[in-house]
């Protein structure tokens, strides 16, 4: 179980940073400087400041890094144990109910899994299109500032 | 507060910002600093602010060595060029930062932080935007806030980076009038 969860974090955790690290270089480090001098300390900081700005990146990040992680075969398929109820994972499922030659069983979760894909998807949807809604707020700003 | 700068270096790499600055500000006296864009104004105020380490030399506050004191114990303002304004927060939730990270111990009630913010957003003169976000303000009103929230945590040093360089002429007068005002209550302002 935990090399599961330690081979899904090594291929998925890296979506999230690529997510991140571009729209925290973007907003830079101004608004924390400004907190700091303001007397919050280095928690209040990110928890107050730093989190707001990046939340709704954050979360994109966060969904895609669940897809990726709900449809992981390879890395999980090698470190898991395939033990039912304990160590499988729904497209290792797939897998040893296919070999087993029980189709039906094997369509029905592979169907849930797009069903699940489906649901990603929207949500993904959604919070690309607050995304951008904050971005484009940014960037009137920055227009009015340069005005 | 009194602020003595000593012999101040910065270098960023190859290239020296600030080169063996000193001076000295009275207490309750308000200084500009002047010089072409590119000869360290900035530099100078972060490194006051404590937002910046000087390379060599020391940073006096009322006589006190504040070189290495964390830019949280130094009780300055600052407003910078660029406003820095908590884009997530509105205008009073702005003001009232400064406030509300304070430990408990000294940390205003919610009544008293919500007449100070009051107080400060009044005589700014834009009490009217309190529940407005910083992007809906225009250059000035956001300069306003700025000066508001640096001013909220009673300062001994306020400093003011380019404070009206992103305004045009005729709202920079204006502003500079009503700053002039609003620092008088602010013991010692530097700009750059």
């Amino acid at each position: 179980m935990p090399g599961i969860v330690l081979a899904t974090i090594f291929v998925t955790f890296p979506f999230v940073a690529r997510e991140l690290i571009p729209l925290m270089q973007e907003q830079g480090t101004e608004e924390e400087e400004a907190a700091l001098v303001l007397g919050a300390n280095g928690w209040q900081t990110f928890f107050r400041i730093t989190l707001p700005n990046i939340k709704w990146g954050l979360l994109y990040g966060v969904i895609l890094c669940n897809a990726r992680a709900m449809g992981e075969f390879g890395a999980v398929s090698v470190v898991s144990g395939h033990i039912r109820g304990q160590t499988n994972t729904l497209p290792l499922y797939v897998e040893i109910l296919y070999n087993e030659y029980s189709f039906a069983a094997a369509f029905a979760i592979a169907s849930l899994l797009a069903l699940l894909a489906l649901v990603t998807l929207v949500a993904k949807s959604i919070v690309e299109w607050k995304t951008r809604q904050q971005l484009l707020a940014d960037e009137r700003a920055a227009v009015k500032e340069a005005a | 507060m009194s602020i003595e700068v000593h012999n101040v270096r910065k270098t960023f790499g190859n290239f020296t910002a600030l080169q063996d600055v000193s001076f000295q500000v009275p207490k309750g006296e308000l200084v500009a600093l002047l010089g072409p864009s590119g000869s360290g104004k900035t530099t100078l105020l972060r490194i006051i602010a404590g937002l910046e380490a000087a390379d060599q030399g020391s940073v006096l506050f009322h006589g006190e060595d504040a070189t290495d004191r964390s830019v949280r114990d130094r009780q300055v303002g600052f407003v910078f060029q660029h406003y820095a304004l908590f884009r997530h927060m509105t205008v009073f939730e702005n003001i009232a930062f400064g406030l509300r990270v304070r430990p408990r111990a000294s940390r205003p009630s919610e009544r008293e932080i919500h007449d100070r913010v009051h107080a400060l957003l009044k005589l700014v003169q834009l009490d009217w935007l309190a529940d407005r976000y910083p992007t809906q303000l225009s250059g000035g009103q956001r300069q306003r806030v700025a000066l508001a929230r640096a001013l909220a945590v009673q300062p001994q040093v306020l400093l003011l980076d380019e404070p009206f360089g992103a305004l045009d002429a005729k709202v920079r007068r204006n502003c500079a009038a009503g700053c002039a005002a609003c620092m008088m209550r602010c013991t010692s302002p530097v700009c750059s």
